[in-house]
């Protein structure tokens, strides 16, 4: 009798800690999110591009960019209907590598001074037949006592009404 | 540049989802011995090595130490490279400034991955900033069915036009022995029955998870002149790092793309690249990934490659073969991916890819790798003689 040759494998799981310092352009940016809904970017100096998020250089003409509050706006929190993405195959949550299985949509938005950003569409918003491109958008924050000053301390973006 | 390289010798494993009948350095081991064998050299005449492969996905630190013994370089100057998606490309550039610089005559690139070790969409996913953008991270696929909507949006390229890319490929991949997916193909409909991963990308638009390595040989002008197969000239080569923190569909969406072929098409005086240049590898993860970047590199108008595609302009046999070998979406083992195009142009170049050899004259031939959402590498290599 002809013996199959064993393949040998073995596994382990590795799980680590990390813990990463926003410093003090995205830790002021995520602050302010958290304790007053506030949705900052900041203006070069060098070459007036808006940067978002907040970050120490300007990534264009390296310019020294102001700490806060020098430069630094608030963005109304409005703005338009880019493009969505219905993700319907389950995906790892990388926050905490649990599978999502629900279907769920990314926007992208154009915000104020044409600035572009991804997040959620809310679940009001999931009927996907009635999105169109250019609908207006509005920002929604998570209740005070759920912020823990991430980007996700905004619930999600939904459709408004003209 | 100081002294020009030369491609002296490639070698690739078969690929497949799983080698579990080899470990890592047996993997690289296979890829080293088929490249000497190709350049007709024995491993003491190696004078450096480059070797590399995606940070995180096989979970070893110091990859390169424990690859020394499996590649032959022990008591010889190695370096890691590790430059995510790029990582091939960048082995690839990093082993002809070796030689450009005058410091070594002989130089080897190992590029491998073992994919089904670890966990690719974990690793994939650490790519993006954890306190900004890392919640929303889709993966590979998430970002390909972004290039598909605004390619479509953009360009009114029909829903199909994905799938012909697909099938193109599929038929490249089944003329070469080396290609992992071998997808048996006849129509376009028949593509299109692959269910949708986010619409409009499909499951048969994206590239698998492979496993396997690829090694080449540099050697000096001097040296490659002396050996005896025929070199493949290495005229140029760049990277190009895009800014970090966008969004795609803004206006530095194929940035780096455009930025590395023209800088590469200019200061080598190529014109009409499509003319100029005789087969190109590209590195891209998608199919519609292919039809937008074909574009973004100069090879057509925006908007006209999918009508090219139409055309049949693309094929092995064709007037522009665009990766004969079947591409990254036949297959991937990401850390040789980008090193595999370098070694499939250079065997174009020689005449030397069989079953799969470009029928025009090969004269010029275009590599690139790409990878962390916005830093392409591209090369320029010139077959012996023209």
């Amino acid at each position: 009798m002809e013996e199959r040759e064993e393949r040998l494998s073995q596994e382990r799981i590795m799980e680590i800690r990390y813990r990463w310092s926003a410093g003090p352009y995205l830790g002021r940016f995520l602050a302010e999110l958290r304790d007053k809904g506030k949705f900052y970017v900041v203006r070069c100096p060098g070459c007036e591009r808006f940067l978002l998020p907040p970050r120490i250089v300007c990534s264009t003409c390296y310019t020294r960019i102001p700490e806060y509050p020098d430069g630094w706006i608030a963005l109304s929190g409005r703005g338009i209907l880019l493009d969505w993405q219905r993700v319907i195959y389950p995906q790892m949550d990388p926050e905490t590598g649990e599978v999502r299985d629900e279907p769920f949509l990314h926007g992208t938005f154009r915000l104020d001074h044409d600035l572009l950003f991804v997040h959620y569409l809310g679940p009001a918003d999931l009927d996907e037949g009635r999105l169109q491109e250019g609908m207006k958008v509005e920002m929604v924050m998570k209740p005070q006592e759920q912020r823990e000053g991430k980007v996700t301390d905004i619930h999600y973006f939904r459709i408004v009404e003209d | 540049m100081a002294i020009r390289p030369a491609i002296v010798g490639v070698g690739q494993t078969y690929h497949r989802s799983k080698r579990p009948d080899v470990n890592i350095g047996e993997l690289c081991t296979e890829a080293v011995r088929a490249a000497l064998e190709d350049a007709k050299l024995p491993p003491e005449k190696i004078g450096a090595f480059v070797v590399g492969n995606m940070e995180l996905f096989e979970g070893r630190y110091m990859q390169d130490m424990w690859q020394t013994d499996f590649v032959g370089a022990v008591g010889k100057p190695l370096i890691r490279v590790t430059t995510g998606g790029t990582t091939g490309g960048t082995l690839a550039s990093v082993a002809f400034e070796h030689v450009a610089s005058g410091m070594f005559d002989l130089v080897m690139a190992v590029g491998f991955e073992k994919q089904s070790e670890g966990d690719t969409r974990a690793g994939l996913k650490t790519v993006a900033d954890p306190l900004w953008n890392r919640w929303q991270t889709t993966g590979a696929i998430g970002y390909f069915a972004r290039v598909a909507t605004f390619y479509i949006k953009e360009t009114g390229a029909p829903e199909d036009a994905g799938s012909r890319v697909r099938l193109r490929l599929a038929r490249h991949a089944a003329r070469n022995p080396h290609a992992h997916l071998r997808m048996d193909l006849e129509s376009v409909d028949q593509v299109m029955k692959f269910p949708y991963l986010i619409p409009p990308l499909r499951q048969s638009d994206m590239c698998p998870a492979s496993e396997g390595a690829c090694a080449i040989i540099v050697a000096s002008e001097e040296t490659a002149r002396k050996l005896p197969r025929k070199p493949v000239w290495v005229d140029d080569w760049t990277s190009v790092h895009k800014e970090m923190v966008y969004v795609r569909g803004g206006r530095h969406s194929t940035a780096d793309l455009e930025m590395a072929a023209d800088r590469l098409f200019r200061r080598n005086g190529i014109r009409e690249p499509m003319k100029d240049i005789s087969v190109a590898e590209i590195y891209a993860p998608a199919t519609w990934a292919e039809l937008e970047w074909l574009e973004a590199y100069g090879f057509c108008e925006k908007g006209d490659a999918w009508k090219l595609e139409e055309k049949g302009q693309f094929h092995f046999d064709g007037p522009f073969p665009v990766n004969p070998s079947g591409g990254v979406v036949c297959t991937n083992p990401i850390g040789a991916t980008g090193l595999i195009r370098v070694a499939e142009c250079a065997l174009q170049l020689r005449g030397d890819a069989g079953e799969h050899q470009i029928t025009r004259k090969p004269t010029r031939g275009f590599s690139t790798a790409w990878g962390g959402s916005g830093w392409t590498v591209a090369h320029l290599l010139s077959a012996d003689g023209l």
